[in-house]
């Protein structure tokens, strides 16, 4: 199990060395969002809608990542 | 030495009835009746081995008075929970007040486009109201029902809405046989116009106002032994007005937005802990062809495994390739990664990591670009179960260096007295808030609360801000 834990920081630590993307994308962890709609409330462009499961989904054609839904998510479900 | 002895064995015995959770539940109703059995649980719960140090208080047997009323009240839930069953009827239902205060003197650029007239956020107090319900049935072993309805209102300026009112209404259909699961729903989302924020749509040239949202929605899963189709479609419909300036007046235009998603997710089961998949998505832009269409198409594994009763671990990962002229090149190859590891203690302490990362490739470069990380640790403490809610201990942090979303909090939900809990939650996050909530919970019964919730916010360099709710939640 240790190898295993060693292993994933190892490819971590290789991922995060990268260069970051010039335009950031937004997109939520639905194993923590609550479906509550905040979200969808407050996005000022309407790219937020609540999808098959309940969860938040973002329309990527329409996001300008202003980042209001991560001040609101009460879960931190977006990244 | 007699009293030592005797002191022993009552610490022995104490020990012995609360030695683990699943003899607590079978012996509950025998202990039900024991006050002695209540106060020491409470002890023994205690996180760092305070029993030890705390006397222990023998208050006697239940008077038949006290039994009687137990046995009525249990009697009365048992009665109440027939019913429901009987009807498959659900009702759940949240009705809050708030008032909202503020430190901003002057606009604030929390709200995009905001005009100075309507979406001043100023030092007054503004009440606000909300009100949700869900209501599910059963028309038969097939087929069910829900609605679900959201309604929002606000004197003024309000923090966390783009209108000042909204009705958002949901009514699905379910359809459930053997291994077919069909869902059909219709949304309405209504706000109103004169009080809604000015937004930004893409492909719009001037500020626009939400009128009605509206949607259809068909969701259909099949099993096929170890095959699963998972199809998903949505029309959407957003109508809207926009404000041409024509010198110093605006003239306003109606106008909607009709969007077509479509998503399919084709699973194969290779053994009981991994599958294969491979996903399409595509959005239909029917006003603007071409411009805001997008495709995706990819694939990938899930695993899921069980270690032990208690951890588990998850892990997916996918590819997927991007068709859109609205997205960058270096993003049209896209890796996600899942990894969550969970584990559960004994003595009520359980917790997990969590970690998600996505990356691209960018052909014309060749070079990888991170997108974003996130990586999550949870954990929970519970240290008492014998009362109506759980009194827990929460702790976690989140880190995600791309999106300015790194945050710490810390969460702990208490009994207080005769069904009354509080909850004190603090959320520190490095780039945007610091926020401290406190709530009062009086429970009438499991499924019946009044409470009480103050919730401050600190947005840096922006405003100071709170909130007081006065709400009730019920469940009939």
């Amino acid at each position: 199990m240790k190898k295993f834990w060693l292993i994933i920081l190892f490819i971590i630590i290789i991922i995060i060395s990268c260069d970051k993307v010039n335009n950031p994308e937004y997109n939520v962890d639905k194993s923590a969002c609550n479906s509550c709609g905040a979200c969808v409330s407050i996005c000022p462009i309407d790219a937020m809608e609540i999808g098959e499961d309940g969860k938040a989904i973002i329309d990527q054609t329409k996001c300008n990542q202003c980042g209001k839904c991560i001040a609101i998510c009460p879960e931190d479900a977006i990244y | 030495m007699r009293k030592l002895l005797i002191f022993a064995v009552l610490i022995s015995f104490l020990i012995s009835q609360v030695s683990s959770d699943e003899e607590y539940d079978n012996k509950s109703n025998a202990k039900s009746n024991n006050k002695c059995y209540e106060i020491a649980r409470s002890l023994y719960q205690k996180p760092f081995g305070e029993i030890l140090s705390i006397p222990f208080i023998w208050l006697g047997k239940l008077t038949d008075n006290e039994k009687n009323k137990i046995d009525s009240s249990n009697q009365q839930k048992l009665q109440d929970s027939d019913q429901r069953k009987k009807l498959s009827l659900t009702n759940w239902s949240q009705l809050s007040l708030n008032y909202f205060t503020s430190n901003a003197k002057h606009d604030i650029d929390m709200v995009t486009g905001a005009s100075k007239d309507v979406y001043k956020i100023d030092t007054q107090g503004k009440f606000g109201l909300k009100y949700q319900h869900e209501f599910t049935g059963k028309i038969s072993e097939k087929f069910s029902y829900d609605i679900k309805e959201d309604i929002f209102y606000s004197e003024k300026s309000h923090e966390r809405r783009n209108s000042f009112f909204t009705n958002d209404l949901q009514l699905r259909l379910y359809y459930q046989h053997e291994s077919t699961y069909l869902k059909l729903q219709f949304n309405n989302r209504y706000y109103n116009s004169n009080e809604t924020f000015f937004l930004n749509l893409p492909g719009v040239t001037y500020d626009t106002q939400q009128q009605l949202i509206s949607g259809a929605t068909l969701h259909l899963k099949q099993d096929f032994r170890k095959l699963n189709l998972n199809v998903y479609a949505n029309l959407r419909n957003l109508e809207y007005d926009y404000l041409v300036p024509d010198d110093d007046e605006y003239e306003a235009y109606n106008a909607s937005d009709n969007d077509f998603y479509t998503t399919a997710k084709l699973s194969f089961k290779i053994t009981d802990h991994l599958n294969i998949f491979s996903t399409a998505y595509h959005k239909n832009d029917l006003n603007e062809s071409n411009l805001f269409d997008h495709m995706n198409l990819g694939g990938g594994f899930e695993y899921n495994n069980k270690i032990s009763l208690f951890s588990s671990i998850k892990a997916k990962v996918q590819y997927y390739n991007i068709v859109s002229d609205n997205i960058n090149n270096e993003q049209d190859q896209n890796l996600v990664t899942q990894l969550r590891y969970t584990k559960r203690f004994r003595n009520g302490l359980s917790g997990f990591i969590s970690y998600i990362n996505r990356s691209c490739y960018d052909n014309e470069t060749a070079q990888v670009y991170r997108v974003s990380n996130m990586l999550r640790v949870h954990t929970m403490y519970s240290y008492s179960i014998e009362h109506i809610n759980n009194s827990y201990l929460l702790a976690g942090i989140k880190y995600n260096p791309e999106n300015d979303g790194t945050l710490g909090f810390i969460e702990q939900n208490q009994y207080l007295l005769k069904n009354i809990y509080s909850t004190a939650n603090i959320k520190y996050s490095l780039d945007l808030f610091t926020s401290y909530s406190l709530k009062f919970e009086y429970f009438l019964n499991p499924l019946q609360s009044f409470w009480i919730k103050d919730e401050y916010t600190d947005f840096y360099n922006i405003h100071k801000q709170n909130l007081l709710y006065i709400g009730s939640t019920l469940i009939f």
